[in-house]
């Protein structure tokens, strides 16, 4: 492989024949895992051999078919000038006159012997590939999807963001794309994007990046100054605040003390008791309900009680009659949702509280609450170390209950979107690549819809959590899938909305 | 009771407790006028031969002790009176004898220096709750009481913009055409819809509502002796009961109104202190059950009639208002898992908190409140708000924002407080 290293013929031809094209054994966990037995370490050392022997052969092949790249360690990419095979055809991007290959494809390229790379003009062996290419932008689990997925025939490019619906609707996107990059340039946040972009854009270059920002800080400087002039404008404003929108009769601004109230029909405030109240005789009042009976008679009340010219007569009301009729129109519920718990009873029968009025009533309610805390009849079940999560007290509606249980938590999708869109949440996991099926007319300019969205993570890595994944799956319903690899195995799970039966109401 | 069609509309002639419905549908108006007679709207009396307005969405009762005569017209299309009929089943003698009680317990507080009856209504949606506590207000005003009408239901209310709660002091009866709009409430922001979304927030509110009741009711003896009529929110299931106990409680009620609900009023008996009276009554034959689409458009005409006024009687402003001249925030975080808060925090705390809100476009077209505190440190939450602003545009270059509201520049105080509710101001 290495340069100036010309094979003789018959050399070439030892070469050719030793090529053994089967692909050992991989293994799984429990072919490692020693027991100690001679067999094992014999069939190990044969595997590791096999192996071993598979990397170190040498790899032949004609020098002028190789395409000869060069690696730029700046911008994470390999610039070349002559495409040879079919490659290009969904490989690399161009910017200006430059051809450039992303280092997962180049590096693909290298194993499947079809390219060399150098750097400091010098020649990079694979491994030595490995490591220069693989860094934290670009990580080893991507690229062993990367080549898993190439490997099987799809065409794999890097995830491209969607385009916004106004791009869409003014059909920028069939457009140049460079002027696309700029447009979003500007609405996105500078430190996103350098995250973000990075990765996915095409030709987007550090120099066009530096003098961005450097406008950036120019347009900030600038803004500091207004707001400066802003605030002394501000500081004269206020001196003569004029004041109300709305004034309020019952006091201006309750937040100040009771002086601010209105006190202009205030007859005898001296002698008003605070919060007097009476214990009313509602057997006296005649307050007229229809509960429980069928017929109500309805006297004339006293004159003195009624406003002027309000002369009505005795009637009566068919409460039988307004019974049936309101029961026609108004379906009686089907399904009556409150829980009824086992202590649901023993509860409601506690509560009896005799008060003789609400200041009363209340201390002793709280008194009652405290009480059930303490003596609660399964109250040794608080006694050790662990202890149920519910109290008894606790048991009042069932959104309490599943409150309390942390069973179901209530994630508010748009609240949270615009909450972490500044995190680093997005930028930890992102979509890695776009997959398109195997298809000849595929171009790398128009690439159109992908057929899937693949995203990386280890197998060590945390599940991601709902709001990642309400991220990650964009809007135009390509399916994501969360490629997971597990020593080298990958495996591809994918998430799917439904809606469980809902048994119980959070009332 | 007889119809008669002439050039210039219809009359409807009312017998004695006759009830004449009408309903205006959407984008007319009705003129009625009563000729001869007495009469009155939810309480309110009419003058005779005056000419009254109602634009769409309107809908009217008038009712008569005495019969009348009253002549309806449609100045913008010809003759469409199907909607406009008369009832003699009215629950009004019951509704009546409910104030006559009510006015003897005043009297009693009156003579003996004492509080005044307070008395919640509750009921499913659409049953006529605020209609039934519009009666009561405004047959106690006819009388020279001063009662204070607290109104908690945050969709639909009645004495602000919705997504508030508040009170008035309902001194002299409501308008005809108008409500109470012409008096000025006490409100407090709460920000959404319903109180599902948020009831740490709307238990605290109805609380500090109640306290500020207390204090104006110590200042006032009018207002003490008259008592509080509270109207809420359809919510009566599950944590709406415990709501409705809560407010009970907070209040500290006397009486219990239920309309046209058993159930609710057989755990009410079983689960309020003995020494509160609770009584179930009829709800009117006139109640129309509204869609979830037309309450939605009822929030955006109260939203409206705010700043343009009934009939597009108002000049509302229109001004820029910089960035940094005002603090915005919304109330309740996020909530959190337990094990993120501090030691001893609860994770229902987060809900009544203040949420510094960052100027961006999603602000466009909601309605903020302008509070009456002075500054963020204040307790933003628990204070009045003065009115409202919609922002109608936001300029992210120039950082300013273009706001409508009903006063001229600048606003009054510079911390706005956002709501769900959004206003388009279009028509």
């Amino acid at each position: 492989m290495e340069e100036g290293n010309i094979l003789s013929g018959s050399e070439l031809l030892k070469q050719h024949s030793t090529v053994d094209h089967s692909v050992p054994v991989k293994g799984g966990h429990k072919d490692f895992d020693k027991d100690g037995s001679w067999m094992q370490t014999k069939r190990l050392s044969v595997f590791y051999d096999t192996h071993n022997d598979l990397l170190a052969e040498e790899r032949t092949e004609k020098y002028g078919n190789l395409v000869r790249g060069k690696w730029n360690p700046q911008l994470k990419l390999v610039e070349f000038e002559k495409e040879m095979g079919k490659f290009w055809s969904n490989m690399g991007f161009v910017d200006k006159h430059r051809k450039w290959l992303y280092p997962e494809e180049a590096l693909f390229l290298m194993e499947a012997n079809l390219m060399e790379v150098s750097f400091n003009e010098l020649p990079l062996s694979i491994q030595e590939a490995y490591n220069e290419f693989i860094s934290d932008s670009f990580k080893l689990e991507e690229y062993q999807i990367y080549c898993h997925l190439r490997r099987h025939g799809y065409l794999v490019r890097r995830h491209e963001p969607l385009p916004t619906d106004y791009e869409l609707s003014i059909k920028l996107t069939d457009h140049v794309k460079k002027s696309k990059r700029k447009r979003k340039k500007k609405v996105k946040e500078p430190k996103l994007e350098n995250g973000q972009t990075d990765d996915c854009s095409q030709n987007k270059l550090r120099k066009t990046e530096t003098v961005q920002n450097n406008s950036n800080n120019l347009e900030n400087s600038s803004s500091d100054m207004e707001q400066t002039l802003e605030e002394s404008c501000l500081n004269v404003d206020n001196c003569d605040n004029s004041e109300i929108v709305q004034t309020s009769s019952l006091g201006q601004n309750v937040k100040s003390d009771s002086k601010d109230c209105d006190v202009s029909n205030c007859s005898s405030t001296n002698t008003l008791q605070k919060s007097r109240t009476k214990n009313w005789n509602f057997s006296e009042l005649n307050f007229p309900s229809i509960a429980n009976c069928d017929q109500l008679v309805l006297d004339k009340p006293n004159d003195k009680f009624l406003p002027p010219n309000v002369t009505p007569q005795c009637g009566h009301f068919d409460v039988k009659n307004y019974l049936n009729q309101t029961k026609k129109s108004t379906p009686s519920s089907l399904f009556d949702t409150n829980l009824e718990f086992s202590q649901h009873e023993w509860l409601k029968s506690k509560t009896e509280i005799h008060a003789s009025n609400w200041k009363d009533f209340k201390q002793k309610q709280s008194e009652i609450v405290k009480n059930l805390q303490e003596h609660s009849p399964a109250s040794e079940l608080w006694k050790g170390e662990v202890t149920p999560v519910l109290r008894p007290t606790d048991v009042t509606t069932t959104a309490n209950i599943l409150n309390k249980l942390q069973i179901i938590k209530l994630i508010n999708e748009v609240d949270d979107e615009s909450e972490n869109s500044s995190d680093e949440n997005l930028n930890t996991t992102k979509i890695s690549f776009d997959v398109y099926l195997p298809n000849a007319q595929f171009k790398k300019s128009d690439p159109g819809r992908p057929n899937h969205r693949v995203c990386v993570t280890r197998s060590c890595d945390e599940p991601p959590s709902l709001i990642t994944i309400n991220q990650c799956y964009l809007k135009d319903k390509v399916p994501v899938h969360w490629a997971v690899i597990d020593n080298g195995d990958v495996a591809f799970y994918s998430f799917q909305h439904f809606s469980l039966p809902i048994d119980i109401s959070k009332g | 009771m007889a119809e008669e069609v002439t050039g210039e509309g219809t009359k409807f002639d009312l017998k004695p407790n006759d009830e004449l419905r009408f309903e205006v549908e959407t984008k007319q108006t009705v003129v009625m006028e009563m000729t001869h007679g007495k009469g009155e709207v939810f309480g309110a009396e009419l003058a005779k031969n005056k000419k009254y307005k109602f634009n769409s969405g309107a809908k009217v009762a008038v009712y008569t002790w005495h019969g009348c005569q009253i002549k309806i017209s449609f100045p913008n299309l010809v003759g469409t009176t199907e909607v406009a009929y008369i009832s003699k089943e009215t629950p009004m003698l019951m509704y009546l004898n409910t104030h006559a009680a009510l006015e003897q317990m005043r009297l009693k507080a009156d003579e003996e220096n004492m509080r005044g009856p307070r008395a919640i209504i509750v009921g499913p949606t659409d049953v006529g709750k605020s209609t039934l506590c519009r009666i009561l207000c405004n047959y106690a005003a006819r009388l020279g009481r001063a009662p204070i009408f607290a109104d908690i239901d945050v969709g639909q209310g009645q004495t602000d913009i919705p997504g508030t709660i508040g009170a008035l002091s309902v001194e002299r009866p409501s308008d005809v055409e108008e409500d109470y709009s012409q008096l000025s409430p006490l409100s407090f922001h709460f920000g959404h819809k319903t109180p599902q979304t948020n009831t740490a927030l709307y238990e605290l509110l109805i609380q500090r509502l109640a306290e500020v009741i207390n204090m104006r009711s110590e200042k006032s003896k009018r207002t003490n002796v008259s008592g509080v009529i509270i109207n809420t929110c359809g919510w009566i299931r599950g944590a709406g009961y415990e709501l409705i106990k809560n407010t009970a409680g907070a209040f500290e009620v006397d009486l219990v109104m239920v309309i046209d609900q058993e159930r609710l009023f057989n755990e009410l008996k079983r689960d309020l202190p003995h020494f509160v009276h609770v009584v179930l009554l009829p709800k009117s034959g006139g109640v129309v059950e509204r869609s979830q689409s037309s309450r939605g458009e009822a929030r955006d005409a109260k939203i409206r009639e705010y700043f343009y006024g009934i009939d597009n009687s108002l000049y509302p402003h229109n001004f820029e208002v910089k960035f940094t001249d005002v603090k915005i925030f919304k109330i309740g975080a996020p909530v959190l898992p337990e094990s993120c808060l501090p030691l001893g925090m609860k994770a229902e705390d987060n809900k009544t908190k203040q949420v510094p809100v960052m100027p961006s476009m999603s602000l466009l077209h909601h309605v903020f409140s302008v509070s009456a505190a002075n500054s963020p440190e204040d307790n933003v939450v628990e204070t009045n708000v003065l009115g409202y602003v919609v922002i109608t545009a936001i300029d992210m270059e120039k950082q300013c924002f273009t706001v409508l509201a009903p006063s001229p520049r600048p606003l009054p105080k510079n911390i706005l407080l956002m709501m769900d509710l959004q206003f388009m101001d279009i028509k």
